[in-house]
């Protein structure tokens, strides 16, 4: 699904909502494997719904079963960079450093009315720094209100059941002033191969490809493979939402 | 008694040939005229009661002849000499002809020189020898054998004899006492002096002839000599022989008042008219003469003014000795002043009474007369402007005349003097104003012959109204009682204080001796003139009305505001009246005087918009003024205002030109209108205005224009009074027919082809055509975006914070979104302005406020943004001023901080804009407009090329 019409998808659902919408007492986080195979490269999908209430998102660390990480050598065969992409927006990143599509529900507060803004989110490979694997996300919102929004998560490395942790620092929106600040309550995303297409010339000709995936460890761990989301607020308050994708079934 | 009755007896004697006499002709070519005039006075004391003489002498020819007969003779006194006549024993004229007037009558001695007989001068017609005793003459007319002193002169030179006649044998020839001693030829002069001895006669008090205060007479049998006494208009008095008798042959005349005529001294001349029994035993001393009572140094001046027979007349003066010794002169002055009515802040009548006793002790001195009289009247006691009403002044001719006209009397006047029996009675008239004296007051009193012309004048100070009639340089007449009758009613001259309380009056009178005194009258001021108690407070509750001519919406009709007090209350210091909602004033059609002409009041009919009427004064008849009213320029801080300029005429009175500024302010949000007064005048002239009444009436031809919105509204003001609170005022103000105003209004669009999301975003123009004045005005007004276009969160987010009030000076740059004109009708500019983004907090949706600027008026057109569910996004502008408009331009230009984004061109694409407009009535327009694209290729602009326009008929309904 282009990420144009992933916006329009969400833009039916999208709504104009008043600031004390209901919503679900405690945030939730959801996970994918596409295909869902083990031992074969996929596509992660990943998202989350927050609390209902909670101030502002700025953290989300996200804890990626071991094994999962490792293996996606050719996504992101580009990178690209915070700058270029705040100065220039997504057409400053080559279509290589593409590794994922997603959508987003951003709460804008206008006054006594909140909106409910759909944006685009792509997510970019961006230069290592300190040997840590760096994704850059830009998000993209054209109605009601034209917005965008573009931050960078780091991977690090984890022990135990998680093999990694994509942290994520999100940066204020800021809404009018005087008013709250947007704040991301809603997110969709897949980081792989699905619906990536990748360029390059052999020969003097362009050779489109699809770019590996994650790597979908041969062994399932009991349970499913494990997935973990610690949400930090502006208020400072943490809560902590975790998943499991079911072992697939053996072929 | 002897002397006396001797000389009456050689005067009877005497007049038994003077008739024969005195019809000769005269001798000699002199002219009739005074040979001698003295006057003279027993004593200079001031106040005292001397005897005074007054002695004159006709002109005679060669032989002692009078030159004419002698008809009248007036002396004028010096100011201050009087007599008390009407304290004498008047006796009746019939009486006196019989000659039996009393002594108690008496009040001085007449003595005349009467010519018994005539000079002559006649030539001998024959040669008279020595020792001869007849003389042959041309006539002997004149010749006066029986006469007591008949000498005759013969001859001239060294045989000049003096010889006695005898007889007058024939008409031509006379026979001497004794031989001639020379011989004396035909032609040689036979000359006679004429005999003129002086006859003391008592001078008796008679009853006045008509039109006289005194009638004094001395009787000569046959002849009677009057003398008939008045009093001049300055008070001095006039003694005059009237139409003396030809027989009498007066040559000289001495007139010998008494001071006290019972005094002793004047027994031997103090007889009855036989001149016999004469002495003052029994009779009551009392002072005829008063000596004046000023002490200046100036001796005083007779006038004498002789008249003949012949129509002849000569003037003479004289002078006699100053008076002195003012300073043993007493008086104790009292005052009264009461009013009509006590009751506060109305007119009444007042009744002011100078009283002077007057000292009566015979030998005792004269109460000094009053030179100067003021009274002030109680503070608060002012003019009242509803005397004006129909007033006229009485010129100086016309006083002096004693034609001042009905209807500048505003009381009466009495005068008591000792001089006269009766009071002299008259009105009191308001007098032409003069370069120096606004406000003067003329008396004219008069009674027994004697009329009286008293100026004076009102001083009425000038900060507090209080008023102080002054009569300076009064006649040196003494007076008992000068009263003054300051009529009552509505029209009444003077107003009562508007407080409760007593009220004091004071007067400081001055004598022409020099004394002074300061006596004072209380009286006190109630409610109701019953004397009930005042309240506590003072009320102030003004009647406020307002309202248009006519009740049309949307039409022109001039708007009137009055506000009237009554009697009793607080007076009104100043208004702010708030206008109703669309009441609006089509300024544009005015041209807004300058300055300084606005300051002066000066301005020019250009400028007017109106007029303001004032009514002044207590009672039910105030004044009304009324006077333009013109729009000026900025004043006070705000943008407009208007000058009232009242030429203050009241009846006679110019006081002047009173100019009232006000400020025209304008709400920025609603466009209502405020009118705000300065501090009205309180006092014009030293007239306190006691302002009961204000209508301004904004009544220039198409000038005010209704409301197009029928609501039921109110016209509020704030009435602030003098030292006391402020009121607040309300008069309904509504319209009808709102719903069948015209409202037909046209909206456009456009918007550049190049658009973006980022950088300049996209721009957007929309303008609104109306019909302006002949159209209902906008009510509200709401515009959705095309569907293509979206507000851009970087530019939302540098929106003017919540809380500033001066957009202007308080927002940021970025806030700035755009930009707006609006031409209306009311203004002669477009007001221009910036588009400002601002938020509200989370109370309010995010507005687009229109911050427009133009003739000094700051508007404010607030638009709400809101997103509906479909993410349709509106700006409404739901709260527009009922003010006709005749167009709003409103430009979203593209730009780093453009409100509006595009995912991309425009170009090529068809774009809506949905609009719903309604008026002040409720009539809706409602259509969607087809936003033109500008700056596109013709192949980009190919799917737009219609024209821009309604996608769909407009509709409007109401």
């Amino acid at each position: 699904m282009s990420s144009r019409w992933l916006s329009l998808a969400i833009c039916a659902a999208c709504a104009i909502a008043p600031a004390s919408a209901t919503a679900a007492e405690h945030s939730s986080l959801n996970a994918s494997f596409s295909p869902d195979k083990l031992a074969k490269a996929t596509t992660v999908g990943i998202g989350f719904q927050l609390k209902s209430g909670a101030t502002p998102l700025t953290r989300l660390q996200l804890r990626l079963p071991t094994g999962v990480t490792a293996g996606f050598n050719t996504l992101g065969l580009e990178t690209c960079t915070l700058a270029g992409l705040e100065a220039r927006g997504s057409s400053a990143c080559p279509s290589n450093a593409l590794v994922g599509l997603g959508h987003a529900v951003v709460a804008v507060p206008l006054g006594s009315q909140q909106l409910l803004e759909p944006v685009s989110i792509k997510m970019f490979m961006a230069p290592a720094a300190n040997e840590h694997t760096v994704f850059l996300f830009y998000a993209d919102g054209s109605a009601p209100v034209i917005d965008r929004l573009v931050f960078q998560s780091v991977l690090f490395g984890e022990s135990g059941i998680f093999g990694g942790r994509l942290d994520t620092a999100i940066p204020p929106v800021a809404g009018l002033p005087g008013s709250p600040d947007a704040s991301v309550i809603s997110m969709q995303a897949e980081i792989g191969p699905k619906s990536l297409r990748y360029h390059t010339h052999s020969h003097g000709r362009t050779v489109t490809f699809t770019p590996e995936g994650f790597d979908v460890p041969a062994r399932c761990p009991r349970g499913g493979f494990p997935f973990s989301g610690t949400f930090t607020f502006a208020d400072g308050s943490e809560e902590t939402a975790t998943t499991r994708v079911s072992c697939p079934r053996t072929p | 008694m002897h002397e006396m009755t001797t000389r009456l007896r050689a005067s009877l004697a005497a007049i038994l040939v003077m008739g024969a006499l005195l019809a000769l002709p005269g001798i000699a070519s002199a002219q009739f005229g005074i040979s001698s005039f003295s006057t003279t006075t027993s004593s200079p004391q001031a106040g005292g009661h001397p005897d005074l003489t007054a002695s004159f002498a006709l002109n005679t020819d060669s032989v002692g002849n009078p030159i004419e007969q002698l008809k009248n003779a007036t002396v004028v006194l010096p100011p201050g000499v009087l007599g008390d006549a009407q304290s004498f024993e008047r006796c009746a004229t019939r009486t006196f002809d019989q000659l039996k007037c009393r002594p108690a009558s008496q009040i001085g001695v007449f003595e005349g020189s009467f010519i018994i007989c005539r000079g002559v001068d006649i030539p001998l017609e024959a040669t008279a020898e020595a020792g001869s005793k007849i003389l042959t003459l041309s006539n002997t007319a004149g010749m006066c054998a029986a006469a007591p002193d008949n000498a005759i002169t013969i001859g001239t030179g060294a045989t000049a004899e003096t010889a006695r006649l005898a007889y007058v044998l024939s008409p031509t020839t006379v026979e001497l006492q004794q031989p001639l001693e020379f011989t004396h030829a035909a032609g040689e002069p036979v000359t006679h002096i004429a005999e003129t001895p002086r006859v003391p006669l008592p001078l008796m008090n008679l009853q006045p002839s008509p039109g006289h205060i005194a009638t004094f007479g001395a009787s000569l049998l046959l002849a009677n000599i009057f003398i008939q006494v008045d009093m001049r208009p300055d008070g001095r008095l006039t003694a005059t022989i009237t139409e003396a008798s030809t027989l009498l042959g007066l040559q000289s005349a001495a007139l010998n008042l008494w001071g006290v005529p019972a005094d002793p001294s004047h027994d031997a001349l103090h007889c009855n008219m036989w001149g016999i029994e004469c002495g003052t035993d029994g009779l009551p001393a009392t002072s005829f003469t008063t000596y004046p009572t000023k002490c200046d140094g100036a001796p005083l001046e007779n006038e004498l003014t002789v008249e003949s027979w012949r129509g002849a007349s000569s003037r003479s003066t004289s002078t006699e000795a100053a008076p002195t010794g003012c300073n043993s002169l007493q008086m104790s002055p009292s005052l009264s002043v009461v009013p009509g009515s006590t009751q506060e802040d109305s007119p009444a009548g007042y009744n002011v009474d100078v009283n002077v006793p007057q000292q009566a002790e015979p030998y005792g001195l004269a109460t000094p007369a009053l030179e100067h009289v003021s009274v002030a009247l109680p503070p608060g006691t002012s003019l009242s402007p509803g005397l004006a009403n129909g007033l006229q002044a009485c010129s100086e001719d016309q006083f002096a005349e004693g034609s001042c006209p009905d209807a500048s009397k505003v009381g009466t006047a009495e005068i008591a003097t000792p001089v006269l029996a009766q009071p002299l009675t008259g009105g009191i008239y308001i007098g032409a104003p003069t370069a120096s004296e606004k406000y003067r007051l003329f008396a004219r009193v008069s009674g027994d012959g004697v009329t009286l012309n008293l100026a004076g004048r009102v001083e009425a100070n000038e900060q507090t109204g209080q008023l102080t009639a002054v009569f300076d340089h009064a006649p040196q007449l003494p007076f008992s009682d000068f009263r003054l009758n300051l009529f009552g009613g509505p029209g009444a001259a003077l107003a009562n204080p508007q407080s409760c309380g007593v009220a004091t009056s004071t007067a400081e009178l001055t004598s022409y001796g020099g004394q002074s005194a300061s006596p004072s009258s209380s009286f006190t001021v109630d409610a109701n003139d019953q004397g009930g108690a005042c309240p506590a407070s003072k009320p102030f509750a003004p009647n406020f009305t307002a309202g248009s001519s006519s009740p049309a919406a949307g039409a022109f009709s001039p708007f009137t505001l009055t506000i009237a007090r009554a009697d009793g209350e607080r007076n009104l210091e100043t208004f702010d009246a708030q206008l109703p909602a669309g009441l609006v004033g089509l300024l544009k059609s005015a041209a807004p005087c300058l300055e300084p002409q606005a300051a002066q009041g000066s301005c020019p009919a250009s400028a007017r918009v109106g007029t303001a009427t004032i009514g002044a004064g207590a009672g039910s008849q105030p004044l009304y003024i009324s006077g333009p009213v013109y729009l000026t320029g900025p004043y006070g801080g705000a943008p407009f205002g208007l000058v009232t300029v009242i030429n203050v005429v009241a009846g006679p009175f110019n006081l002047g030109t009173v100019v009232v500024r006000s400020r025209i302010t304008v709400n920025p949000r609603t466009l209502d209108l405020s009118i705000a007064s300065d501090p009205l005048p309180q006092i014009v002239g030293g007239i306190p205005l006691r302002l009961r009444a204000l209508s301004v009436s904004l009544d220039r031809p198409r000038f005010i224009l209704n409301p197009s919105n029928c609501a039921a509204q109110s016209v509020t003001a704030t009435l602030s009074s003098i030292q006391g609170p402020s009121v607040d005022a309300s008069a309904p103000f509504d319209v009808v027919g709102c719903s069948s105003l015209p409202f037909a209004p046209k909206l456009s669009a456009s918007t550049p082809g190049r658009a973006s999301s980022q950088g300049n975003g996209a721009g957007l123009d929309i303008a609104i055509a109306t019909a302006g004045a002949t159209a209902a005005a906008m009510k509200s007004a709401t515009i959705t975006l095309p569907s293509a276009m979206h507000p851009r969160l970087s530019t939302i987010q540098h929106a003017c914070p919540p809380g500033v009030t001066d957009l202007q000076s308080g927002c940021p740059a970025e806030s700035v979104v755009g930009s707006a004109v609006v031409s209306t009708p009311v203004l002669p500019a477009p007001l221009t302005g910036a588009v400002y983004l601002v938020a509200h907090g989370g109370t309010r949706l995010p507005s687009l406020v229109m911050v427009l600027h133009g003739d000094g008026i700051n508007v404010e057109l607030d638009g709400s943004l809101s997103i509906a569910h479909s993410g349709a996004v509106s700006a409404s502008f739901l709260t527009l001023p009922d003010a006709p408009i005749e167009s709003l331009k409103l430009n979203l230009p593209r730009g780093r901080h453009s409100i509006l984004g595009a995912a991309g061109d425009l170009c090529g694409k068809s774009l809506g804009l949905p609009y719903s407009l309604t008026s002040q009535g409720a009539t809706k327009a409602k259509a969607t407009a087809r936003v033109a694209i500008s700056g596109c290729t013709s192949a980009e602009g190919k799917s737009s090329a219609h024209k821009a326009g309604h996608s769909s008929k407009k509709r409007a309904r109401r």
